[in-house]
């Protein structure tokens, strides 16, 4: 597979790896069963402990020891009464906590709609009323300390939604409207993955969630907003960007501006739009992933590459042998400097 | 024991005869190594003794567990790194796939079962177990079975959708090859093979023990063997029933799974964890049967806590159906259907730990004799119990909400499964050689083969536990770099070659030291105290013992030489046929001489021809699908045939001058119980319907239509209830002739006209739906209500097979007053049938629609 | 622990977890027929004191066998699991 080499980059020392995530949360819904998870960590040192010391005595312990272990007091002590008494303790603990975690949604807190495809994230944002506000894909902004009410759907079979750092995974289940709430309380990007088997590259679907300091999320959403609604500003937008968003390293070429439109008018004739959506363009495909704000993302195919003009270049054109089985075909018929300029054009889709 | 606590009026002093002392004539051996002999060579397809036919099923076994092994070591080399090229994605998908349904479906249901078909004739004292010719249909199938779908993987045919097979990734939309009908139809009848040993087993340990096994002196093996068969036939309808239904959806788009249409994908999930967790324990309870077995021996002391266990055995049994839903966590069930779940997951806990300090009390309470069963046993213990933590861990709903789908419950799986049954079974191929081999396996080796093994094991997987909290999911073919996943997936592949290590040096011993023989075995080299270790030929031990005691051979040194001499029960054939004893159920008191039926090609041909009868429909090969089926079923009929012999002598001496009748007919009859264990898998399976109906209607009772006017209803009902009628009476019209008299045509023509009640209310029931404007393809509810129907019509067409089958032995003279075993089996089936019929169709005209 | 003298001991065996396994099965029927709503605790709640009766009535039927003795330790595991499916309509 000719994945490029992304070693401990810094983008993905963000996301992954030590510490493991389920044992770092970043919110209330992730933290409360941290502490779960090292209870019964604890619980099973113990247990197992009991059990390795119990055979160390009944093979090798002094006869009075072995005499004590071996009649049927001891399997009600410990075959009995002590799982019993500790299995009475853990139910109530993880029915409250099941309570706690799934607590009733007020219908106040920010929505977010993330449909599962094979094999990536369509992500929309809505507003009160439940209108599609902004799209996006394979990512997931939020601001800090604010609870978001995640509704999950499908478009083709089961997948599962899984950040570790913000909560437990929820299914995608097609037909079914799946809610899940997340909170992030601190700011940071957090890798999450499609959980359930959905085939082919399943092992190949991947988001970011990103949670932003409440100042820095508006500045991000007005961007986007403003992204969305007027496509006309691009191609060059100059002004503040959030400090969040990757600076992506523009090589210093006069000819950016020509380029990027010329990689525009290959994306249209070589049908992109056929499959992808670019606000304000005639782009409005829908079975693939929103590009209207490419260029700002993290990742790309499904949070496993890092975003920046080399790796776009090698997805349009041969992303199946990145991706084996992912649904986007190859455009090996596309030279380099072909691949570039859509690169660059798709960069400044922010 | 007074005669007052007898179950069948047997009289207890009788037993006060045995040991018989007086001399027995020459040549009783010789007639019984005669009558038993097993056919050489070619021969042996026609043979159906369990003492070989069980060797041959858990050889089988085995050998998937070895092939499926290979496939998982192919997966460690392809996760060792990141982002690796040794197989690829579709590949790997097959791969893992493969191995998960192979384990469980070829390895782990069928090796047990072969343990228990080839232990429990000689365990229990019978000469051999009830339905030696269903065994080897069984066999033959798994073996022709197994292997063809085993052999898929070559032509990249293999399923690809896991061993769970979710739709609608497994519906045709998105699976449009044959490689998941491979799964649905290859699987679906690997399972008739289970059941058709689970009933076997159920009918065996209940009614063919011993004189003087009474339930609570039963071998624990065989306690575990009975809660396994009852599991068996209660679990492997759901996943009968959910395999068709995803094999109707997939031929023929009735959508019981698609929510556009009223279906859902969940209704699957519900069906197959309903089979798939009570599976878990299914595998579990034999092994732990064999492990109270072993630690009572390598202390040499009686189980402690015998009774303790059978608590807990019957315990798991029950609670473990309530569980199946714990894999379904995080699909989104409503919060107090999780925590019943939840509940009952710790709930099930309990019989576990009950068991695991039964046997730890064992052995602190004897001497430890170090061997390789030894080693396995309590390497079992500790890993079983590690496995067993992290299930309850994943019983906690908000903890499964991180853990599921993780590598966390890879590792849980595999120390539950290694540690619950692979490192008992390996033990108990260590204790039990001796019983089929003509040497003892090499201790020493065995030793080795348990270091590799158990230190492979948890190289293997402890480190699983972190891989799933780093993130990484479950059946994924490779993962990316720099997330810490390098290490630790390295670590697994290195101990996976350990496990191969350890499960080759085993290879390595087998092939030194393991001569299969059913009678000159290396004999009791353990020094147990059951009965598997008397003396004994492929007729088991020569007499058939009075058991006194939990361990006979303990308490009665004498016992050896006394059945070997003939001093007990049957010392010789009294018919000059194949016979067992069959004894009650609770006080195993004599009751009757069942004839056992000898060789015969047709459970083999039959086996052969369901198999090529499955694997045409797989290939959409219809019409010759069809021409095996025919045979198929001729095959078995004629088997069957010879399974009610007409006997001349009517009772016999089975020794002591005890006279017990032959082949009787009845409530009391083996063939009796055998139907009412099918009866309840036919039920369950209904009842899946039935629960898939209701299920569907729960989630999109927007897309149901009313059901057809009430008069319908009850014609329907009126004919179903007149299919139930004429079937008991043309069992009482046999009972009314004198006896003596041949039964005329009266009988079967009464069957016969039953089944064509059941026929017409099938089509009334079919035409009114239709009338009334439903289509199996249209809605959830079409396809619901045509596939129960269809289901009552494959019943009601085998009750017309069964009808003519019937019919043909009238004509032959073979139904004779005042009862006939056939005329028994066939009205009840056809009485069975009609009720159900009206169940089925009643609870589904039950509900609104608009 | 007592013997299995008679038929008793084991049927009393197999009614308990047989009441268990009804009263488990109406509790999640009702979960799943109402989602979210108190119908669903409510009418967990009347079954599980209707399988306690029950139960009750089969340890008084068995003639108060001893908690070591087989129909004992069956009525009582079957118990716990019958109050521990109690538990999450309380406080689940």
């Amino acid at each position: 597979m000719s994945l490029p080499t992304c070693t401990a980059s810094t983008m993905f020392d963000a996301l992954w790896g030590w510490p493991p995530p389920v044992l770092d949360p970043a919110g209330p819904y992730a933290d409360s069963v941290t502490v779960l998870a090292w209870a019964l960590f604890g619980m099973g040192v113990i247990v197992t402990s009991v059990v390795v010391a119990a055979l160390w005595v009944a093979a090798k312990g002094p006869e009075k020891w072995r005499r004590r272990l071996g009649g049927e007091r001891a399997v009600w002590i410990g075959g009995i009464a002590f799982p019993g008494l500790v299995l009475t303790v853990l139910l109530v603990w993880g029915l409250l906590l099941t309570a706690s975690l799934t607590e009733e949604i007020s219908g106040d807190e920010m929505r977010v709609r993330v449909t599962g495809h094979m094999w990536w994230f369509d992500v929309e944002y809505l507003d009160a009323d439940g209108d599609v506000l902004l799209r996006d894909a394979n990512e997931l902004h939020l601001p800090v300390g604010e609870k978001v009410v995640l509704e999950l759907l499908s478009d083709d079979v089961i997948h599962s939604f899984w950040v570790p750092h913000l909560s437990g995974k929820k299914d995608m289940v097609p037909g079914r409207l799946n809610e899940l709430l997340v909170q992030a309380d601190r700011p940071g990007r957090f890798g999450g993955v499609c959980a359930e088997y959905c085939g082919g590259p399943h092992a190949l679907m991947g988001l970011v969630a990103v949670a932003h300091e409440a100042a820095e999320w508006e500045v991000w959403l007005q961007a986007r907003l403003e992204g969305g609604d007027s496509p006309a500003a691009l191609p060059a937008r100059t002004g503040p960007m959030p400090a969040v968003v990757r600076e992506t390293e523009l090589p210093a070429r006069t000819d950016q501006a020509a380029a990027a439109t010329a990689g525009r008018a290959l994306f249209m004739d070589s049908g992109c739009g056929a499959c992808h959506r670019v606000a304000g363009t005639e782009a409005n495909g829908l079975a693939g992933p929103d590009l209207t704000h490419v260029g700002a993302r993290l990742t790309l195919g499904a949070g496993i590459l890092p975003n920046h003009r080399g790796t776009m270049m090698g997805w349009i054109g041969d992303s199946q042998s990145i991706k084996p089985g992912n649904r986007m075909p190859t455009y090996d018929r596309l030279s380099a400097d072909e691949l570039e300029a859509i690169a660059i054009w798709l960069e400044q889709q922010r | 024991m007074a005669g007052r606590e007898s179950e069948t009026c047997f009289d207890h002093d009788l037993y006060k005869l045995f040991p018989v002392h007086a001399p027995r004539p020459e040549g009783e051996v010789e007639e019984l190594d005669r009558i038993w002999k097993a056919p050489t060579g070619w021969g042996l397809l026609k043979g159906i003794n369990n003492n070989y036919i069980g060797f041959f099923h858990l050889s089988t076994a085995f050998l998937f567990f070895l092939l499926a092994g290979i496939l998982a070591l192919g997966m460690r080399v392809q996760l060792a790194a990141p982002l690796q090229d040794f197989l690829p994605q579709e590949t790997y998908n097959q791969f893992f796939t493969m191995h998960g349904t192979m384990m469980m479906f070829l390895f782990a249901v069928p090796a047990v079962e072969a343990a228990g078909m080839l232990l429990l004739p000689q365990m229990l004292g019978a000469r051999e177990l009830p339905f030696p010719r269903m065994a080897a249909y069984g066999f033959w199938m798994f073996l022709i079975g197994g292997l063809s779908f085993f052999t898929s993987i070559f032509f990249s045919l293999a399923p690809s959708g896991g061993w769970f097979m979710y739709p609608p990734l497994t519906s045709i939309a998105f699976s449009p090859e044959i490689n998941t009908d491979f799964y649905l139809l290859g699987i679906g009848f690997i399972e008739i093979s289970a059941i058709a040993g689970a009933v076997e087993i159920i009918v065996g340990v209940l009614r063919s023990r011993a004189p003087g096994m009474t339930l609570d002196r039963m071998p624990i093996f065989a306690w575990a063997m009975l809660v396994f068969g009852v599991m068996i036939i209660l679990a492997f309808p759901a996943i009968i029933a959910a395999t068709s239904l995803l094999e109707l959806e997939r031929a023929f788009n009735w959508p019981f799974f698609d929510p556009t249409r009223g279906g859902d994908p969940l209704l699957w999930q519900h069906l197959f964890w309903f089979f798939g967790h009570p599976e878990v324990y299914i595998i579990f309870i034999p092994a732990a049967g064999m492990m109270s077995m072993m630690v009572a021996t390598i202390a040499r002391v009686p189980l402690v806590g015998y009774r303790l266990n059978v608590v807990a055995l019957v315990a798991t049994g029950f609670i473990s159906f309530g569980v199946w839903a714990h894999h379904m966590f995080a699909t989104g069930m409503p919060r107090v259907s999780t925590g019943y779940f939840s509940a009952a997951s710790m709930a099930v806990s309990l019989p576990a730990g009950i068991q695991v300090f039964c046997w730890i009390a064992t052995l602190a309470s004897g001497k430890i004799r170090w061997s390789a069963p030894a080693l396995f046993v309590t390497g079992s213990i500790v890993t079983f119990t590690i496995g067993g933590l992290t299930g309850v861990m994943l019983g906690m709903v908000p903890f499964d909400w991180q853990a599921h789908d993780t590598h966390f419950v890879v590792a849980h799986l595999h120390y539950v499964l290694i540690g619950g049954m692979v490192m008992p079974l390996f033990g108990a191929f260590y204790y039990w050689a001796g019983m089929t081999s003509k040497n003892a396996l090499s201790d020493r080796l065995g030793r080795w083969v348990f270091a590799l093994f158990f230190s492979g094991v948890h190289i293997t997987f402890l480190p699983m536990h972190l891989t799933g909290f780093l993130g990484m999911p479950r059946r994924v073919y490779t993962y990316l770099p720099g997330r810490d996943l390098d290490l630790v997936n390295l670590i697994s592949t290195i101990g996976a070659f350990v496990i191969a290590a350890g499960v080759a040096l085993f290879l390595f011993d087998l092939a030194r030291n393991f001569r299969f023989t059913a009678a000159e075995s290396a004999g009791n080299v353990y020094d147990a105290g059951t009965l598997e270790w008397l003396p004994a030929g492929l007729y088991s031990s020569r007499s058939l013992p009075l058991v006194k005691s939990r361990n006979p051979l303990w308490d009665d040194p004498d016992l050896a030489e006394d059945t070997q001499e003939g001093r007990y029960f049957l010392p010789n054939s009294a018919t000059g046929l194949r016979e067992t004893i069959i004894t009650s159920p609770v006080n195993a008191e004599p009751q009757y001489l069942q004839i056992i039926p000898g060789p015969s090609p047709f459970p083999a041909a039959a086996a052969f021809l369901t198999a090529a009868f499955f694997l045409s429909l797989t290939v959409q090969a219809y019409g010759f699908a069809v021409f095996c089926g025919v045979i198929a079923v001729g095959c078995m009929l004629r088997w069957m045939w010879d399974s009610d012999p007409p006997v001349e002598q009517k009772t016999a001496d089975i020794g002591g001058g005890i006279m017990v009748p032959i082949a009787i007919t009845g409530p009391k009859s083996h063939g009796w119980w055998g139907l009412n264990v099918l009866m309840v898998v036919m039920g369950m399976i209904g009842v899946m319907m039935l629960f898939s109906y209701l299920y569907l209607f729960g989630i999109h009772p927007d897309v149901w239509i009313a059901a057809p006017p009430l008069e319908q209803t009850l014609g329907i009902l009126a004919l179903f209830g007149a299919t139930t009628a004429l079937a008991w009476l043309s069992r009482r019209m046999l009972a009314w002739r004198k006896p003596g008299i041949p039964a005329g045509q009266l009988p079967w023509i009464t069957a016969a006209l039953a089944a064509t009640c059941s026929a017409l209310a099938v089509y009334w029931d079919w035409s009114g739906w239709s009338g009334a404007g439903l289509d199996p393809v249209a809605s959830g509810q079409g396809a619901t209500v045509f596939a129960a129907v269809g289901y009552q019509g494959c019943l009601t067409a085998i009750s017309a097979l069964l009808a003519g089958y019937l019919g043909f032995r009238s004509g032959r003279g073979l139904i004779s007053p005042p009862a006939s075993v056939t005329l028994d089996t066939v009205a009840r089936f056809i009485g069975y049938v009609g009720v159900q019929g009206a169940v089925l169709a009643f609870v589904i005209r039950l509900l609104p629609g608009g | 622990m007592q013997d299995f003298r008679n038929h008793h001991d084991f049927r009393t065996l197999s009614a308990a977890f047989a009441i268990w396994a009804a009263h488990f099965t109406l509790l999640w029927a009702a979960s799943i027929t109402f989602p979210g709503e108190p119908a669903a605790r409510w009418l967990a709640l009347a079954f599980t004191v209707i399988a306690l009766a029950a139960l009750a009535w089969l340890y008084l039927r068995a003639g108060k066998p001893k908690l070591g003795s087989v129909a004992g330790l069956g009525l009582a595991i079957a118990t716990v699991g019958t109050l521990y499916d109690s538990v999450p309509p309380l406080i689940g």
